[in-house]
């Protein structure tokens, strides 16, 4: 009988997965030591460069560096904007994954590394997921790279212990076209040192800068002023060095004299230094 | 008196149109789409065979899970804009195939729901909000959609729900949420030879939300209901819905009292392309249903509905009928949760309704069911989850069992397994 047979199946199939127990999570939030902090200011972090446009995974694990910051130490990845940027938005999401989600903070700073702004948890929001991504804490935020050319993003040790509930994609559909609302289990995930996070970059305008003064210094002194036309008496007297140089056998002399000539711009120069040889090889 | 549609139409939307001398930045600051779905597919068996019934669940008979729909599957697509000058909009596309089909399709050959097709625009949509002149918490919308819905837990049916093409505005007064809309939809719409004067319903929704009662929240419907090209054109609905906590325990309840006349005879405030009526047709309707949230592992579902003619009712005098049903849920882990359902239905009307004399008058339907729930905590692509089930109902005679659907005897044992996905 199909009926008894099926039912025999449901029994057999519901104590096998009964057996097995749910996953325990324990989770030792111990302080991480001092030891461990790589830099003793934000100048000496190790920065992430980043380009004008580009979308990047990140994770933050145990081999992040760890920082001290206000709220304790903490896993972070510090990035600076490309040099070219201007205005830049900017798009953080840590994924919810595993049961376990970084709670992140961002901290932005200026290009003498003071802080300019701390950006909590709270200002993010909680996207449930969709077909392509999924739940996420996500940010979008703007960033001036000529004022704040640098970011840090890090895992609070404030936020460990806590967790956060997002609803069911069975409850978000039936919320939105008013279906009946199903009893279904929300998913917990909790706040974690260590996850996956994404991060989204767009350029909205370029930097553009005047050249720095020193440079301007050296191209100054690269460009050619026109000289002025030697005096007459000058003139007479390097045609006459030249012209007694050549027809001495003094080569050398006369070529010296010939380049001294040219740097005073004495016109005539040159055809004097040659007119000398030809009348002395006659 | 009746209401000029096309001036409510035009105050509904114009007030935005005619003040041109807003400007909309073209500053976008939040931009992108969202697809989500969801596929259901219930893959049932009597004694062997698939079946074309649902078992009298969408008359409030039973609280199963056997419902129909094979391979439903349902697509939504949306465009969330919002602009620097604090403008948004939503696109919304709902799309859906095989809602209600019955059949075991195989590979070969069109699939229909038995001689229908099946493909349907549930949904397309825009609604725009937070223009400066009309107020941040005031938007406009266009298109045809499921306007405020309400089904019940354990039915599943929908109680209340606009359904069809229309425009409204929606707003805050006194910081509760306040809106108007018309809504249309044609009884023949999609039909085969469908008259040439349409006999189109028009609904005209006033709604006022979120009203604190101490105990919880108030939302209050109203609505007006004409129909085209027909003697007996209008009627009017209204309902009071209290959502709180379950009875004062910990979990939530929706409690809904309505009455409809005429054209809105169904439940008062259930409006779509199956409404209609005369004058004779009266119900009242009263629905509670909600989730007690005992452990963390048990939680309890529970549904009570009942509806009757105040004098006619779909045309049966007399016609009443009501549920009761209950379905504990135990959380075993992250992948497992069992499910017993139990439910009691009834439905009786005067000598004659509907041509029923004798046993066909009164029907008390009782159903159980156990069904185990396997899902996946995916975190990616949703949520899938397989359930099997075996749902049992017991009819009080045989008259009452064939109206619902079952071949022979009084009861009927449904063996099946429902598996859907959302994302």
């Amino acid at each position: 009988m199909n009926t008894k047979k099926f039912f025999t199946g449901l029994l057999v199939s519901l104590s096998l997965t009964a057996c097995s127990s749910t996953e325990t999570v324990t989770n030792t939030i111990s302080p991480l030591p001092t030891a461990q902090v790589c830099c003793s200011d934000f100048s000496q972090f190790p920065w992430i460069q980043l380009n004008n446009n580009e979308d990047i995974n990140f994770q933050i694990d145990s081999s992040s560096s760890v920082g001290h910051f206000t709220d304790g130490n903490s896993y972070f990845n510090a990035f600076r904007l490309s040099p070219r940027s201007q205005k830049v938005t900017l798009r953080l999401s840590s994924l919810m994954s595993e049961k376990s989600v970084v709670a992140p903070k961002v901290i932005t700073l200026d290009e003498k590394f003071n802080i300019v702004k701390v950006i909590e948890l709270k200002e993010f929001e909680v996207k449930t997921s969709s077909a392509f991504t999924q739940s996420q804490f996500r940010l979008n935020f703007e960033l001036d790279a000529t004022k704040t050319p640098y970011f840090i993003v890090y895992s609070s040790s404030e936020y460990l212990g806590q967790s956060v509930k997002v609803k069911h994609p069975a409850r978000v559909r039936a919320e939105e076209f008013g279906e009946p609302m199903p009893m279904v289990t929300d998913p917990t995930y909790q706040f974690s040192r260590f996850g996956k996070l994404t991060l989204s970059i767009k350029t909205e305008s370029l930097k553009a800068s005047r050249p720095a003064l020193k440079e301007v210094e050296v191209m100054e002194t690269k460009v050619k002023v026109p000289a002025k036309p030697a005096l007459p008496e000058t003139q007479a007297f390097y045609k006459m060095a030249i012209t007694e140089a050549v027809n001495s056998n003094d080569i050398a002399k006369a070529l010296s004299l010939l380049e001294e000539a040219k740097k005073l711009s004495v016109e005539g120069a040159q055809t004097i230094f040659i007119e000398a040889l030809e009348k002395k090889e006659l | 008196m009746k209401f000029n549609k096309y001036n409510l139409l035009a105050a509904a939307v114009s007030t935005a149109l005619f003040s041109g001398a807003a400007t909309a930045s073209t500053d976008v600051v939040k931009d992108g789409w969202e697809v989500h779905g969801y596929a259901s597919m219930n893959f049932r068996s009597v004694d062997g065979e698939s079946v074309d019934t649902e078992y009298g669940k969408p008359d409030y008979k039973t609280a199963g899970t056997h419902g129909k729909s094979t391979n439903q599957v349902e697509f939504v697509i949306k465009k969330h804009t919002e602009h620097e000058n604090g403008v948004w909009s939503d696109f919304v596309v709902r799309t859906e195939y095989g809602n209600g089909n019955s059949y075991a399709y195989s590979s070969e050959g069109g699939q229909k729901k038995n001689t229908q097709s099946q493909f349907e625009v549930k949904e397309t949509f825009v609604e725009i909000g937070g223009f400066s002149f009309l107020g941040k918490d005031t938007s406009i919308w266009g298109g045809q959609r499921f306007l405020n819905r309400s089904a019940g837990i354990l039915s599943g049916e929908f109680w209340k729900q606009s359904s069809g093409v229309g425009a409204g505005i929606q707003t805050k007064l006194a910081g509760n949420t306040a809106g108007f809309a018309v809504v249309t939809a044609d009884p023949d719409a999609g039909q085969d030879g469908a008259s040439a004067d349409r006999t189109t319903l028009t609904s005209y929704d006033f709604y006022y939300y979120g009203v604190d009662a101490g105990i919880g929240s108030l939302d209050f419907d109203f609505k007006y209901i004409t129909q085209a090209n027909d003697a007996e054109d209008d009627g009017f609905g209204a309902a009071i819905t209290l959502n709180s906590s379950y009875y004062g325990l910990d979990g939530w309840t929706q409690t809904a009292l309505s009455y409809g006349k005429g054209t809105a005879q169904n439940r008062g405030v259930n409006f779509g392309s199956w409404a209609g009526g005369d004058e004779n047709q009266e119900s009242i309707f009263f629905t509670s249903y909600g989730v007690l949230n005992i452990s963390d592992s048990w939680q309890m579902g529970s549904e009570f509905t009942y509806m009757a003619a105040l004098d006619e009712l779909f045309t049966a005098s007399g016609l009443v009928r009501y549920i009761a049903a209950v379905r504990p849920s135990y959380k075993v882990n992250d992948n497992l949760r069992l499910e017993a359902t139990a439910s009691y239905g009834h439905e009786e009307g005067d000598e004659g309704y509907w041509g029923r004399t004798g046993d066909d008058m009164e029907s008390n339907i009782i159903n159980a069911e156990i069904a185990a729930a396997f899902t996946v905590n995916a975190d990616y692509f949703g949520r899938p989850q397989i359930k099997p089930y075996i749902s049992y109902i017991k009819a009080d005679d045989e008259a009452s069992a064939s109206i619902i659907g079952i071949k022979n005897g009084t009861d009927e044992t449904i063996v099946g397994v429902h598996t859907e996905i959302w994302f």
